[in-house]
């Protein structure tokens, strides 16, 4: 029953180093380079000299990759300037360079402490993910962590060509304590964990197409689903965007005024809740698609 | 202390009389034994006289908390001079009794959720205590000088009889119902639901004289579901030090587990460095514990014989039922528990009692009590204690005697009472401290000289922390002792003052042991090795029949 380590519960360079062939990763801007942020030193609060994201090159299943792997544990994997800018270039050498991108998102978003660098640093990103895309240079979002992607990292992940995510995973724009603070705990009680995640967690994600893998908590369910994805890339075209949008406004119209989270998993064709509760990953994937 | 009062020269035919004359004073507020909710305020004047021993049921999980709380509704002019008796006190209801001077004196366990408001009445002398109890210390007493003139308890489920169902928290029921029943006393229940047909009969009606079907259900505690995504890589480093140079060492086969997350990271290294190590069917095979879900991956995979509980657990009722074949369960299939029975057996019939505590001290003294929170004990003390009353052998058990040395007067065995804790609490405050905060002499003075000490540091036989083990039985003298407790102390101040060549030389005895002293590498020590790593890993362990509290969902 002994099982590998959870990848939610590993660190950013564990993950980084389960995830990748042995000895291909080469980190860019490495913590000895101590890039650090200019702003928090200010503040008094401790800096980190990765700025709380580990970027850098490597190879999965022998294919080049370009790679970042953000670090939850420095404040909460917030995005500042340091840490945009190392997220901006990267996606830029992917795209000048042909190579997919993989970005591990455990984050909640901008950096307060420095929120306008941290807005303009994800701007730019964006920008970077959608010159890839041009290119046909697939991105890949990651998303498997409690933590999850929200905020600015939350917007940032719908722009790659494809997401990721496990259970444990979230994502979403506002966070649950911002939803309720703004719409009352009655509409939206952030501290019912399991309305969190079945509002915002992989599973429902997954079963409204907001995610595009569905998979275990392991770093090599995570490798091989990054690894089916690597070849392929789609193109932002404004037909692809208008028919996004008339699937959201439909899903609006479905689910918007739905207060219970569990119709929604059944109005997409989930039969047995308390089966598909349980299930994990592809095997989660299997029920909903047999109750369709 | 006899507080008996004015019921010392009453017989009982007065005592029988004194009865009637309370539930007589009812009139139209009881239709039979039946009181409808709002009328309760009035029945609770009119049976309760002040000057009574009372006793109001709530242990660390059940609570009669719609009595309690109708209780606190009351006056110093409707009652007072109470002699209160009861375990848990737990809810503000309780420190409502206290604010309004009704009560005389007050005779407990333990203050759990109000230990601070506790500590504050103490302080402002609204505190009258007689003394804090072990449990069964204060069952005993409701037998002997503490006999409740009315109980307050709660019930899940009454007949049109009266008959009571106490489903799976039967827990302290039947030990305060029988001392007050058979001497006279009033029995008022509070039950979840009235109903034709009970499931089982758990306390029979002549021995109940009020019912009321409460408009909430009573409250339930889950006080022994532990995440085991909490449980960190250094528990995991201690509970694997704990099975090899414990459990291993003296095939324990019988034990009662504490509820931290030390003891619930051995449960779930059971079926998997346990496996490894051949020691299925060898050790852990009889329980005296709650229902905790951190087991179910152990009994799921054969390990366990049997469990005994003195309470239920939130959730896994469906779970027991259906694993009738190791819990015990009533005649209608569902579990059943009861604490006084339970703590007995921990106290007489286990090899091992193994918890954690908040404060030890270099004598091995440990104590849940803080200047600013006053705790108390519940069961561990009756459990973690050493019973000169036991005869039967068990490996075990002469394993440790002989090791303890034991002189021409003293029992051949010994039961290993065992206190597992990391060097420093959350907070980075030091476990290990060379005198207990509860030595405090205000505390001292509040309790009339006693030191409210969880369990005695002669009783400790060893102490397991991420430094290694001491073996405290096997200590020749008083200052071999603190030496050992110095060196499993780590960078705590106790800790810092150990003497490197006494570490030595009792490393070289065996009495300090290292994990590289009993087969563990520190570097294994990885949560990874835990058969369940978060709360729907023992649902699914569970096959979909333990049922969560809702705070532990997420799915």
């Amino acid at each position: 029953m002994t099982r590998g380590p959870l990848f939610h519960e590993q660190t950013a360079r564990q993950r980084i180093a389960a995830l990748v062939d042995p000895g291909s990763f080469d980190e860019l801007l490495p913590p000895p380079d101590r890039i650090t942020s200019p702003y928090l030193g200010q503040l008094g609060i401790p800096v980190s000299f990765d700025d709380g994201v580990v970027i850098g090159r490597a190879k999965i299943g022998g294919k080049k990759i370009y790679l970042a792997a953000q670090v939850g544990q420095f404040v909460g994997g917030a995005v500042g300037e340091i840490h945009g800018a190392k997220l901006t270039g990267l996606f830029k050498a992917a795209a000048r360079d042909r190579l997919p991108c993989v970005v591990v998102i455990e984050s909640g978003g901008v950096r307060l402490h420095e929120g306008s660098a941290g807005e303009i640093a994800i701007a730019e990103t964006m920008r970077a993910i959608f010159e890839c895309r041009a290119r046909k240079v697939p991105t890949i979002a990651v998303i498997g962590t409690d933590i999850g992607a929200y905020g600015g990292m939350g917007i940032l992940s719908t722009c790659c060509d494809f997401r990721v995510m496990s259970e444990h995973g979230r994502l979403g724009i506002s966070g649950p304590i911002v939803i309720e603070k703004w719409m009352g705990k009655k509409a939206y009680d952030s501290s019912n964990r399991a309305l969190v995640w079945k509002t915002s967690g992989g599973k429902t994600k997954y079963l409204l197409g907001d995610a595009d893998a569905l998979v275990h908590d392991t770093a090599d369910a995570v490798r091989d689903a990054i690894a089916k994805l690597l070849g392929k890339s789609s193109a932002v075209t404004l037909k692809s965007v208008k028919t996004r949008q008339k699937e959201l406004a439909r899903r609006l119209k479905r689910f918007g005024e739905t207060a219970d989270p569990d119709a929604v998993w059944k109005g997409m064709g989930v039969r047995d809740i308390a089966r598909a509760s349980l299930a994990s990953g592809p095997e989660f994937a299997a029920i909903a698609r047999r109750g369709k | 202390m006899s507080e008996k009062g004015h019921m010392t020269n009453t017989n009982s035919a007065l005592r029988r009389q004194n009865k009637a004359q309370r539930l007589g004073r009812l009139g139209k507020l009881a239709r039979g034994k039946f009181v409808s909710p709002d009328k309760v305020p009035q029945v609770l004047k009119r049976i309760i006289e002040s000057g009574d021993i009372l006793c109001l049921e709530g242990d660390n999980q059940k609570q009669a908390d719609f009595l309690a709380n109708n209780l606190a509704t009351l006056d110093k002019k409707d009652l007072h001079d109470i002699h209160l008796v009861m375990s848990c006190i737990t809810l503000p209801a309780h420190i409502q009794l206290f604010k309004k001077g009704m009560i005389r004196q007050v005779d407990f366990c333990y203050a759990g959720p109000q230990g601070t408001a506790v500590a504050d009445l103490v302080k402002a002398k609204k505190f009258p205590v007689g003394a804090i109890h072990t449990y069964n210390e204060l069952y005993a007493r409701y037998y002997i000088d503490l006999t409740p003139r009315v109980a307050l308890i709660a019930a899940a489920q009454a007949d049109r009889k009266g008959n009571l169902f106490l489903a799976a928290n039967t827990e302290e029921t039947p030990a305060i119902v029988e001392p007050t029943a058979f001497s006279d006393g009033i029995v008022f229940a509070q039950v979840n639901e009235i109903v034709d047909k009970l499931p089982r009969i758990d306390i029979p009606a002549d021995q109940v004289d009020l019912v009321v079907e409460a408009p909430y259900p009573m409250h339930l505690q889950a006080l022994f579901t532990r995440d085991p995504a909490a449980i960190t890589d250094v528990q995991v480093l201690m509970a694997m030090v704990a099975l090899r140079g414990i459990y291993e060492k003296y095939e324990v086969q019988s034990l009662n587990h504490g509820v931290g997350f030390n003891t619930a990271a051995i449960e779930l290294l059971l079926p998997t460095y346990g496996e490894r190590l051949g020691l299925k069917g060898k050790i852990c095979k009889y329980w005296m514990v709650n229902p905790l879900p951190t087991m179910i991956p152990a009994i799921e995979s054969g390990w366990v014989e049997s469990v005994f509980a003195v309470g239920g657990e939130v959730g896994m009722e469906r779970y027991t039922a259906a694993r009738s074949d190791v819990f015990f369960t009533g005649r209608d299939g569902s579990f059943h528990s009861n604490r006084a029975m339970g703590q007995l057996a921990g106290h007489y019939a286990i090899d091992m009692f193994i918890g954690a505590s908040l404060q030890i001290d270099i004598n091995g003294n440990s104590s849940t009590v803080s200047k600013n929170r006053i705790t108390g004990f519940g069961g561990a003390p009756n459990m973690g204690c050493q019973p000169t009353g036991r005869r039967h052998p068990t490996k075990a058990w002469l394993k440790a005697g002989t090791e303890a040395n034991p002189g021409p007067g003293s029992p051949p065995g010994r039961k290993l009472v065992v206190q597992m804790v990391e060097t420093f609490q959350a907070g980075r405050v030091p476990t290990f401290v060379e005198q207990l905060d509860a030595t405090d002499p205000s505390i001292r003075k509040a309790l009339h000289g006693v030191a409210p000490v969880m369990i005695y540091g002669d009783d400790v036989t060893h102490i397991v922390t991420e430094e290694g083990i001491a073996n405290l039985a096997a200590c020749r003298s008083i200052a071999e002792r603190q030496a050992a407790i110095r060196a499993v102390a780590g960078y705590t101040p106790v800790g810092l003052k150990r003497k490197k060549r006494e570490t030595e030389n009792l490393r070289a005895r065996g009495i300090v042991q290292l994990p590289e002293d009993v087969g563990v590498r520190p570097a294994e020590a990885s949560r990874s090795l835990l058969a369940a790593q978060d709360i729907k890993g023992l649902v699914r362990w569970s096959k979909g029949l333990y049922d969560p509290p809702p705070q532990f969902v997420d799915w």
